[in-house]
């Protein structure tokens, strides 16, 4: 047993824990009221860092971006019991965690205004927060994703970082998927005009 | 496109994947800490209502004792309810309403020839129109029609009977 401390001096177990190549073993084990606690873990352990970068590009900033993944943990380890569909669980997830990140977003925005309006805001976010050493390229494909509206960015991102396929997605945001193809190439021209807009 | 997302080694935000692990770690925690403490919530908010119930239960009957005690009404006798014989007796269908089956294993259809006679409309009203129990003549009313429907002559006669005359039975 590999077993080591973390920052507060906690045991951590999910170091040692292997990540089931299967995921009806974790299923399984998630389904298991002795072993829920371990099986969480597990899953976290596979999809909490693609879930931090998902939620991360939605709301930009990191505190915001942290209490979304707080809160998706909190209500995906209460409510894991609750889903009928086990093949869903990616799904599933990611709509907690896009859910809370809009949540997180609404809190932002004033009382007449749509999330749509903060794109000026998110953009001052993002320069004020990329890394010193960040792919200039990089930095640009964020800018032009936030001159989306919510709704195809939300589409991009699933899409293009997270390669989820437009079934996956339409069952996360509940849209047809002719509807999803539609806004995902919307967004794809907004952001090749934007990048070839400034000659990259 | 494709070339940026193949060219990407790090992302554009400046934590470290460490950091992002450590940041999941510790939500995961954070996360069954607090469902453990949801469901001791779940389970303390059951045993209040539970415990409320009960309070109003009893509270619920005590005032129903007290209000019987202060309006002097009788208490509920366990021999005025009616005995289990009896209440065997009325759920047994009478044989007068039992039709049988007919040859095919079908309940019989009702002997229409001994149908009741269809009465013309309003005939079942035996209280005549106008003759309300308030329009009815109280009893001291009927008393006195009483009084005055006999005959003075009579009134003589009684009042000539003596009280000594009246036999000994």
């Amino acid at each position: 047993m590999d077993d080591k401390k973390d920052l507060q001096g906690h045991r951590k177990i999910s170091v040692c824990m292997e990540v089931p190549q299967n995921s009806e073993q974790l299923l399984r084990m998630l389904s298991s009221e002795d072993q829920r606690e371990l099986g969480f873990r597990m899953l976290m352990q596979e999809y909490g860092h693609r879930l931090y970068l998902y939620i991360r590009r939605i709301v930009v900033d990191h505190d915001d971006a942290e209490d979304a993944l707080q809160e998706t943990c909190i209500q995906v380890y209460r409510k894991i019991d609750q889903l009928q569909d086990k093949d869903q669980l990616v799904p599933w997830i990611y709509k907690i965690a896009t859910r809370e990140s809009l949540n997180i977003l609404r809190h932002h925005t004033g009382l007449f205004r749509s999330i749509d309006d903060m794109g000026g805001v998110l953009e001052r976010k993002l320069t004020a927060e990329c890394s010193l050493d960040a792919d200039a390229a990089e930095l640009l494909l964020q800018q032009a994703l936030l001159k989306l509206p919510t709704q195809q960015r939300l589409i991009f991102c699933m899409r293009y970082y997270d390669d989820l396929s437009y079934e996956e997605i339409a069952l996360i945001t509940g849209k047809r998927i002719g509807t999803l193809k539609t806004n995902y190439s919307y967004a794809v021209n907004k952001v090749k005009s934007y990048l070839k807009a400034h000659e990259l | 496109m494709k070339e940026i997302k193949n060219s990407r080694k790090s992302d554009v935000f400046r934590e470290k994947d460490d950091y992002i692990d450590h940041l999941v770690d510790r939500a995961v925690d954070k996360a069954i800490e607090d469902r453990k403490r949801h469901l001791i919530f779940v389970r303390k908010r059951k045993v209040m209502l539970l415990a409320a119930a009960t309070v109003l239960l009893f509270f619920s009957l005590g005032a129903g004792y007290f209000f019987r005690q202060t309006h002097d009404l009788p208490q509920p006798h366990p021999a005025s309810s009616p005995s289990p014989n009896v209440i065997a007796q009325a759920s047994t269908p009478s044989p007068s309403t039992d039709r049988g089956v007919d040859a095919k294993g079908k309940p019989k259809a009702a002997n229409m020839r001994h149908r009741p006679e269809r009465r013309p409309d309003k005939v079942h009203r035996s209280v005549p129109w106008g003759s309300r129990p308030s329009a009815r003549p109280r009893s001291e009313d009927a008393f006195d029609e009483v009084l005055n429907s006999i005959d003075d002559q009579d009134m003589k006669y009684i009042d000539d009977y003596e009280v000594e005359d009246i036999p000994e039975y």
